[in-house]
């Protein structure tokens, strides 16, 4: 897949922006605060419907305006051509619409146009907290697999629905048992749905995972990565376990810890607390990593992602860098910046100073360079 | 700041707070109205009031009717011994269009959902429980494919089992007359995993 053109209306600090890439390589270069990455926030804008930043729908609408509205033209690998739009108003519904119809629910959109994106904010995944990778987890799935998507945002619904009930429980010290146990059953079958798809992803990932770091580093390290579902024993799932192994599980969970559940009127376990364990030479890496090797092991991870989408879709992912190099030393950058272009992925790179970026370009390549000046992106040779 | 008369405002915002219809619709349905001729705009409210007025529950399946009990229930042709069960009364226009379906309904009005304060008291889940007789053979629960219908259907399932009754649920899969490699992947993820042996 790559993208053609793009065009962002009342998008953060872009009025209206209507670029044309290149299908190998984009280097959009500007100062902080220039809008250099709302670029690439509109791109995942159409395709994961959201941006991949931390950041609230209406703190996206430019100040003045009272919608937003990205679009992008694409390509697939077979040169189908893939067109899709997606626009926000405050306090309204997403309204998207793509070559697959109008009217689309998010769910309907993300994978369509894969994605990879790095940006110095998911150095969290690595050393932050368990949600971090699972977001991780979440987002390369559901653009492989629909069906994931739909039975992810299934379970933060019984999940919502489920806590309401047990904080009533919490609050008024009785619980209607019968209705408690329909909506236990509903989160555990869910449950052990996704837990069953992430432990099936691992295998399928863990080795892409390490020929990525080895490839990344030169030296000689051992990595791990596997799997850590909460409250399930390790037994259960070392031996890939079928969803009703995963439901039998949790069920006994349930009933272990029903009482504190009530007491503390929220749901104590399942599949939104899992975790994934990235091992180096024998430790946790959260705990034993250097920064060096943290880095290393963010763009392992990456790597993988993009071998993984790309055999999960069929179809070449498209890449997205948010001034990583500022973040990454020569080494590396030089390294990863090689395997990009190997890769034949498009791929769209932030930076604040492109020069060095220039000199390490192979000859012949086809790149475009853009600049952007307080929300105007322009095309320079 | 009111650009328009108090009563064309009032309009406007009575039409807006109906469902599906924004700020710019109910403006449009307004100015129509207003250049239709007086009994056009007098079919339309002695309509409304002659609805609100005339329509009532029907007291055995909870439908929408205007005599009790409902044609549907009192019908001889339509079988005592199937009862399904929907959520809304549009859901059970729905079925009836299918032309195929030959036993009674019963309406929940609505589906349990904690969040929205809806317990099984809140819906007709006592009332379907007293139809049940030896007359009946089968529940079917047509409720909506989402996570509170499901839970709905689980819960009703409990109860009307130990009633000796034959529960069954609708069928989830892809829609007949286009192409398989059309259909949305989860609905045929969903399809794949509830396969049928021949």
């Amino acid at each position: 897949m790559h993208l053609r053109s793009l065009s962002l209306m009342n998008l953060r600090n872009h009025d209206q922006t209507d670029v044309e890439f290149s299908p190998v390589l984009n280097i959009i270069e500007g100062a902080n605060g220039a809008g250099k990455t709302t670029i690439l926030e509109g791109i995942a804008i159409c395709g994961l419907s959201k941006s991949f930043l931390p950041t609230t729908e209406t703190l996206m609408i430019r100040k003045t305006a009272d919608f937003y509205r990205a679009s992008a033209a694409a390509l697939t690998d077979l040169g189908v051509p893939y067109k899709i739009a997606v626009q926000y108003a405050a306090g309204s519904r997403k309204m998207i619409g793509s070559s697959i119809g109008e009217n689309l629910s998010p769910k309907e959109i993300i994978g369509e146009m894969p994605l990879i994106i790095l940006s110095p904010d998911f150095k969290e995944i690595t050393f932050g907290s368990p949600d971090h990778r699972r977001r991780f987890i979440d987002m390369m799935l559901s653009q492989a697999s629909k069906r994931y998507a739909e039975e992810s945002l299934n379970l933060k619904r019984i999940l919502k629905q489920r806590n309401n009930i047990l904080s009533q429980a919490k609050q008024h010290g009785t619980v209607n048992e019968d209705i408690l146990e329909v909506w236990t059953g509903s989160f555990i079958e869910t449950s052990a749905e996704i837990a069953h798809r992430r432990l099936h992803f691992i295998s399928e990932f863990a080795p892409y995972f390490l020929e990525a770091y080895r490839q990344v580093t030169s030296v000689d390290e051992r990595v791990e990565i596997r799997y850590e579902p909460d409250s399930l024993p390790p037994e259960i799932t070392a031996v890939s376990p079928s969803i009703a192994d995963l439901e039998a599980a949790y069920l006994a969970v349930a009933k272990r810890r029903k009482t504190e559940e009530l007491r503390r009127g929220v749901t104590v376990f399942g599949a939104q607390k899992d975790d994934m364990y990235i091992g180096i030479n024998g430790g946790n890496a959260r705990e034993y990593a250097s920064q060096g090797q943290h880095k290393s092991l963010l763009i392992a991870l990456k790597a993988a992602e993009f071998e993984y989408l790309r055999n999960a879709k069929n179809e070449m992912p498209i890449m997205l860098f948010d001034d990583i190099f500022s973040e990454l030393d020569k080494m590396r950058t030089e390294r990863v910046f090689r395997n990009i272009l190997n890769s034949g992925a498009q791929t769209f790179i932030t930076t604040t100073e492109s020069e060095s970026l220039r000199r390490s370009l192979p000859g012949g390549i086809d790149v475009a360079f853009f600049r952007v000046t307080s929300g105007i992106a322009e095309r320079i040779s | 700041m009111l650009h328009t008369s108090e009563s064309i405002e009032t309009v406007v915002e009575l039409f807006s707070s109906l469902p599906s219809i924004g700020r710019k619709t109910a403006q449009r349905l307004t100015y129509y109205l207003l250049k239709q001729p007086a009994e056009t705009v007098d079919k339309f409210s002695s309509a409304l009031l002659t609805m609100k007025k005339n329509i009532r529950f029907c007291s055995t399946c909870y439908n929408f009717t205007e005599k009790n009990p409902c044609p549907i229930c009192s019908s001889e042709k339509r079988s005592r011994k199937v009862i399904c069960v929907v959520e809304e009364p549009s859901d059970v226009l729905a079925i009836e269009k299918t032309n195929d379906f030959y036993g009674k309904y019963h309406v929940l009005h609505g589906a349990m959902n904690p969040l929205e304060g809806i317990g099984p008291n809140d819906l007709k889940i006592r009332e379907l429980i007293m139809r049940i007789t030896d007359e009946v053979d089968e529940v079917i629960l047509a409720l909506d494919p989402n996570v509170e219908g499901e839970v709905t259907t689980q819960y009703l399932s409990k109860l009307l089992k130990p009633l000796g009754v034959r529960v069954t649920r609708i069928a989830r899969g892809v829609p007949i007359g286009s192409d398989l490699e059309f259909a949305d992947e989860a609905t045929l993820s969903r399809a794949i995993e509830g396969r049928i042996s021949l």
